[in-house]
């Protein structure tokens, strides 16, 4: 089942540095997370569950979803889903 | 004052001659201060034919028309000088208080020049200015001398070097109240040089808004601005800079074991979530800051301030070392002795490899945690190997026909982010005045962060508009001089209008940006003159023509050709990367 | 052209048009690359770009790239050569063409048009449509706001990414509207905001 790795403060509201949860796309995967874990899925998504929280990025295996096929992006048994939670260092 | 002093402090250590300029404002309306004040004034100081470390050269510290008006984060200061790293003009930009106490002495800049006979101290008051005998401070860590000279953060405060300066070695840093450095390009070397030991600065004058009212809506905007954006309200100061370390790793662009891979299977240990959980104390801030993302930290046997992200990377991964309390003491002791983090990490990565490979005689091996402190002893006080290694990684590689292992670009070492990863942040690294920086426009913003919008980071086309932009504000920051980490929240219009209210006269976003695109052009005049070319803005032949091995940035190498083609015609530079229009106020070209 | 750099003009310019910020022929779009502009070209359609409705001409010279560009080239290149600006948005937003006739300056009362633009200011020229007078205004203007207006005609806005100058249009619009509701709706307003007299002097 993929591995979803959390930073920062989502650790908190996760409890734990790393979860599992189950999905074919990146859309469900989130949506077994928010049902397993209501706190952090409210630290990732806004209010309305519109869309994600300013600033959070999404990662598959180091590539921003973004860049791939976003929420639809297809996720495998082995990959790793990372949770971004808005952070910078040096400088932006 | 409003904004400016409209005087410069001028000191020649050789005679002891102490005199007072005023401030060309003409200048200053096109520099600002600090590291653009300090790059105008380096140009007609310090030409091609001065050696770092002769008396000829000089050290203009420098702030800004914000500095000390209260602003947030209006505490930095730079220090401009020829580097003895790198042999480009150099600035280095530091926080605490010292700062802030420099501009209530009544002055926009100091600029020191000459060499004393023997070691001495200058002391700025109320009283005046001295120049006093230093013999007893010398050879005394940065903690011991700036304790006896009664470091006060908010009235009376302390810069000085430590034994790694007074010895010159190449990596050497200028520290202020007690923690904060100077320290890329090894200014503290030039210090040495001077015999100069410290500066001590009391001020009793106030950098007071033209417009009150106008200032206090600004502060309030640019409050608010800080408070509302997670990044300067919360992450920073509940995890530190290294709270990037597990992202930077995630992509796939940490450089470990002197960038022979892009991640560290050890980089939790050693991340800001870690430092939390373990050696934190507390954050702490700097004079006038609400951001306050200092670590305060304790280990088993010792305490004191941080690890940054650069140097839990330099003593971390780059050494393929995990142990967190380490890497904390191993900072500790840079601070003490004033070394550059970065490079001194760097270096000894690269010693590593040599070592390795059998190339030189050591023990030094990756992950050989337990030979940290004393290498970074012996190269403070350039001992056995240290002496070697005092000389940074290129000299030092290069003594072995080994020049390919310096992780470095015009001899400055690469901070804690593997180009390859990401191909804008290798523009950066290249195209950098002062040799391989992060702080001259980080890509990790609109690379990684989506700040402002997500680019693609392993793309290379597209790339040049969006560095140079960057490149021109961080100048502009850090000719103001405020902190970067509040550009994080706040936008360029804000400080104009700050600017504005603090010294009567009109700037413009667009004005600021110009101050930054003017500075840098400054810098890059300079190091053209020193002989520097198109063939200097490069990356080791490791970025360029190795491919990371594994992991999410797997197969890539740097394609810096396009990129810097794109980038010379961005800025208007010709195909040798020339700049070929007249800068403003510069007097040159 | 760059797929995503296409997709990024074709998405937004789809969402201009659709959310009624320009007619179907109007507004334009352009990006700095390097030292070149990528440009709509002169009479296509904003919400159906293909990826041969762009043009790309020098930012520094004249080039044969003109023939076929939108007619405001002048006005993105002027901000290019002025600005940090990486990217132009040029819409034509109803609401606030119709503030921009009556005003110098618009003044967001709500939250979030306070928080992110402040003030809009208006600028005006003779001859608003291509000329070197245009250019010049909204080039300046341009120096110190994200988004302005230009008299009778439409907003400029300016970016580091296309979606930028989008985000400040699409805010633009929406102070608009909410002024001209408040407007139509007539009542009195409670001040709930700190220093909001200070935003005209922004």
């Amino acid at each position: 089942m993929p591995q979803v790795k959390l930073f920062g403060i989502l650790r908190q509201h996760a409890g734990s540095p790393q979860l599992i949860f189950a999905g074919e796309t990146v859309r469900n995967v989130l949506q077994d997370l928010c049902a397993g874990k209501p706190e952090l899925c409210a630290a990732i998504f806004t209010a309305d569950q519109t869309g994600l929280r300013p600033h959070i990025r999404i990662m598959l295996n180091g590539r921003d979803i973004d860049m791939l096929q976003g929420f639809e992006t297809p996720v495998g048994e082995s990959d790793t889903l990372a949770i971004i939670p808005p952070i910078a260092g040096g400088f932006s | 004052m409003q904004g400016w002093a409209g005087k410069i402090l001028d000191i020649d250590l050789t005679n002891g001659a102490v005199r007072t300029l005023p401030l060309d404002m003409e200048m200053a309306r096109l520099f600002l201060g600090g590291r653009g004040l300090g790059a105008r004034l380096l140009w007609d100081l310090v030409g091609p034919e001065v050696e770092p470390l002769a008396p000829e050269n000089v050290l203009i510290f420098a702030v800004g028309p914000l500095t000390a008006s209260g602003a947030q984060t209006s505490n930095r200061f730079s220090v401009s000088t020829k580097s003895p790293l790198t042999g480009t003009g150099l600035d280095a930009n530091s926080g605490g208080w010292w700062g802030m106490q420099f501009k209530r002495t009544g002055h926009d800049a100091l600029i020191v020049r000459g060499k004393a006979e023997h070691p001495v101290l200058i002391e700025i008051t109320p009283a005046g200015v001295q120049i006093k005998d230093a013999t007893h401070l010398w050879g005394k860590t940065v903690f011991e001398t700036t304790a006896l000279l009664g470091q006060d953060n908010q009235k009376r405060n302390v810069l000085c070097i430590g034994p790694a300066g007074e010895n010159r070695s190449r990596m050497a840093s200028i520290m202020n109240d007690g923690t904060r450095a100077l320290a890329r390009g090894g200014p503290g070397a030039v210090m040495g040089s001077k015999n100069l030991k410290a500066i001590v600065v009391e001020g009793d004058q106030k950098n007071q808004p033209e417009d009150r009212e106008r200032f206090r809506f600004m502060l309030y905007e640019t409050g608010k601005l800080i408070k509302a954006s997670p990044i300067t309200s919360q992450a920073y100061p509940e995890f530190g800079t290294a709270v990037v370390m597990n992202v930077v790793n995630e992509i796939g662009a940490l450089p470990t074991r002197n960038f022979l891979q892009s991640q560290f299977e050890n980089a939790e240990l050693i991340s800001g979530e870690h430092m939390a959980d373990t050696i934190l104390v507390k954050n702490q801030a700097c004079w006038a800051c609400p951001i306050a993302c200092t670590r305060v930290t304790k280990t088993s046997h010792s305490e004191g301030e941080g690890p940054e992200y650069e140097t839990a990377w330099a003593f971390g991964a780059q050494l393929g070392v995990s142990d967190l309390e380490l890497i904390a003491e191993a900072n500790y002791l840079c601070n003490d002795l004033g070394l550059d983090t970065i490079s001194t990490g760097s270096t000894i990565g690269c010693a590593m490899e040599l070592a390795e490979h059998g190339l030189i005689d050591s023990s030094l091996r990756f992950g050989r945690g337990d030979l940290l402190h004393e290498t970074i002893r012996d190269i403070a006080y350039r001992r056995n190997l240290g002496d070697e290694l005092a000389e940074g990684s290129y000299r030092f590689a290069d003594s072995y026909n080994a020049s390919e292992y310096s992780m470095s670009s015009k001899k400055l070492e690469m901070p804690a982010y593997d180009p390859r990863g990401m191909q804008g942040q290798g523009l950066l690294y290249a195209t950098s005045n002062r040799g391989a920086c992060h702080m001259r426009g980080n890509m990790l913003g609109p690379e990684v962060l989506a700040l402002p919008r997500l680019i693609d980071r392993l793309a290379y086309q597209g790339k040049a508009g969006i560095v140079a932009v960057h490149q021109n504000a961080a100048a502009l920051v850090d000719s103001l001089v405020i902190c970067k980490f509040t550009n994080v929240a706040v936008a360029e219009e804000y400080f104009a209008r700050l600017l504005s209210a603090v010294s009567g006269l009109d700037f413009t976003a667009e004005n600021l940006m110009r101050v930054g695109e003017r500075t840098w052009n400054m810098e890059r005049l300079y190091n053209l003159r020193e002989g520097f070319t198109k063939a200097d803005d490069t990356l080791p032949d490791r970025m360029l023509n190795d491919p990371v091995e594994e992991g999410p940035s797997a197969g890539y190498t740097v394609h810096l050709e396009p990129m810097l083609k794109e980038y010379y015609a961005f800025r208007g530079w010709d195909a040798q990367g020339v700049p070929s229009s007249k800068i403003e106020g510069a007097g040159i070209g | 052209m760059d797929p995503r750099l296409y997709e990024e003009f074709r998405d937004i310019g789809r969402d201009i048009y659709v959310v009624n910020l320009t007619s179907s022929h109007g507004g334009n779009m352009s990006v700095r690359v390097g030292d070149r502009i990528i440009i709509k070209r002169r009479g296509a359609q904003l919400g159906r770009l293909k990826p041969s409705d762009f043009v790309e001409t020098s930012l520094f010279k004249k080039d044969s790239g003109l023939i076929r560009a939108s007619t405001e080239l002048i006005v993105h290149r002027n901000i290019y050569l002025k600005t940090s600006a990486l990217a132009v948005i040029h819409s034509h937003p109803r609401t606030a063409i119709v503030l921009s006739m009556s005003r110098d300056e618009i003044i967001p009362i709500d939250n979030e048009g306070s928080y992110l633009l402040h003030k809009i200011p208006v600028v005006a020229a003779e001859y608003a449509s291509g000329s070197q007078e245009m250019a010049d205004v909204v080039a300046d203007a341009l120096s110190e706001y994200k988004v302005i207006m230009l008299r009778g005609h439409g907003s400029f806005a300016v970016g580091q990414t296309l979606e930028e100058a989008f985000h400040w249009t699409s805010a633009l619009e929406e102070v608009c509207d909410i002024i001209l509701e408040e407007h139509l709706m007539g009542e009195t307003l409670k001040e709930y905001r700190r220093h909001s007299e200070a935003y005209s002097k922004w």
